[in-house]
């Protein structure tokens, strides 16, 4: 790593993960200083466990979506004024914090405002057949839509510099905010690029994971959902 | 097609179009409530004069006054379901603010570490430790 990491922080949004979310606080900090999770209002002990694992603890009193608590999250790292970079991670322990750790690192020595993870641009491991083909169908369509070429538009997995966290105003506080991330990138010009990376789909993942039915929302609120 | 079947279609794209302007100009608000009262008056003289009902229907090509009512009672719901959708459209995004901002104030509540330690006091832990 040519860049210190303690210039980094790492946002977690987080939703009744009291299962897993210690774990993969542990696990993010073994390279990362500064984590801070997002508890979305959640009915567990996620806040708790969070906090023990070393993690700054910020939370919803509601639930509002990871969109919402991404954004929280992005804001909370900008108002600390100390940050290079800004880390977006999963709490569910599908990505790797050495993905998170090049991806910062590429971040700031290429002087970029977004990277993203991408998992067709690496490799995947036991990803469903479906899960597969619903994923290609939505990156197609946010493809049209921003007019960025991205391979993967819905990894959890990204880094950003502080003039991309801040630009990072979710009109979708759902699950939506994974395609609106490039129409902001594409609107306000920021300066991006892909990083392949590992996504590992455990049971757990898979579980807590975007239902098909869910796209159905996702696409509703993408085509009319346009107004702040 | 019809006359009725034009003013319906009319009808439609208007409610549209009005319902996604600006909902918050003083003149909006004020169109609202003289149109409710307007609909008022409309409903009563429906309901003391039956038979003007039917004559509006005829002129428009409706067979029946009923109908006409029907029709007209559609596009009102379709207005008020898309105004009503809007509108829980801004309260939500506002109810995300305000739990953004609660939560944020919050958090800097909880690290001292951020801003000067009280006098005499040991810090608390602020949560964001070393290795």
């Amino acid at each position: 790593m040519t860049h210190a990491l303690d210039r980094v922080c790492v946002v977690i949004p987080a939703y009744n993960e009291a299962a897993v979310i210690a774990d993969v606080i542990r696990d993010v900090r073994r390279l990362f200083d500064h984590v801070v999770c997002i508890d979305d209002g959640s009915l567990d002990e996620t806040s708790v466990k969070a906090r023990e694992a070393g993690a700054v603890v910020v939370r919803h009193p509601l639930n509002r979506g990871q969109g919402a608590a991404l954004q929280t999250g992005l804001e909370w790292a900008l108002q600390q004024q100390s940050f290079e970079a800004i880390v977006t991670f999963d709490a569910d322990g599908q990505h790797r914090p050495e993905d998170a750790a090049r991806m910062a690192d590429f971040l700031i020595e290429r002087g970029l405002d977004v990277v993203l993870g991408s998992r067709f641009a690496g490799a995947a491991y036991d990803m469903p057949r479906l899960k597969r083909l619903l994923l290609k169908a939505a990156t197609l369509y946010t493809r049209v839509a921003s007019g960025i070429p991205v391979t993967d538009t819905h990894n959890g997995l990204r880094a950003l510099s502080p003039r991309g966290a801040a630009a990072m105003k979710f009109n979708h506080r759902g699950m939506a905010h994974a395609s609106e991330v490039l129409q902001l990138i594409s609107a306000n010009q920021l300066s991006w690029a892909e990083y392949p990376v590992e996504v590992r789909y455990t049971e757990h993942s898979l579980a807590k994971g975007q239902s098909l039915w869910n796209s159905v929302n996702i696409l509703w609120d993408l085509t009319w959902k346009k107004h702040p | 097609m019809t006359l009725v079947q034009v003013l319906l279609t009319a009808a439609v794209v208007l409610i549209i179009v009005i319902a996604l302007r600006s909902r918050r100009s003083y003149r909006t608000r004020a169109a609202k409530k003289l149109a409710f009262l307007l609909l008022a008056l409309v409903s009563i003289v429906a309901i003391l004069f039956p038979s003007l009902v039917q004559t509006v229907a005829s002129f428009v090509g409706v067979g029946r006054g009923s109908d006409l009512v029907l029709y007209a009672s559609v596009l009102l719901l379709l207005y008020t379901s898309l105004d009503f959708y809007l509108r829980f459209q801004d309260i939500d995004a506002q109810v995300t603010s305000l739990t953004r901002a609660l939560a944020l104030a919050q958090a800097e509540d909880d690290s001292p570490s951020l801003g000067p330690a009280p006098e005499g006091l040991e810090p608390r832990d602020s949560g964001t430790p070393g290795r």
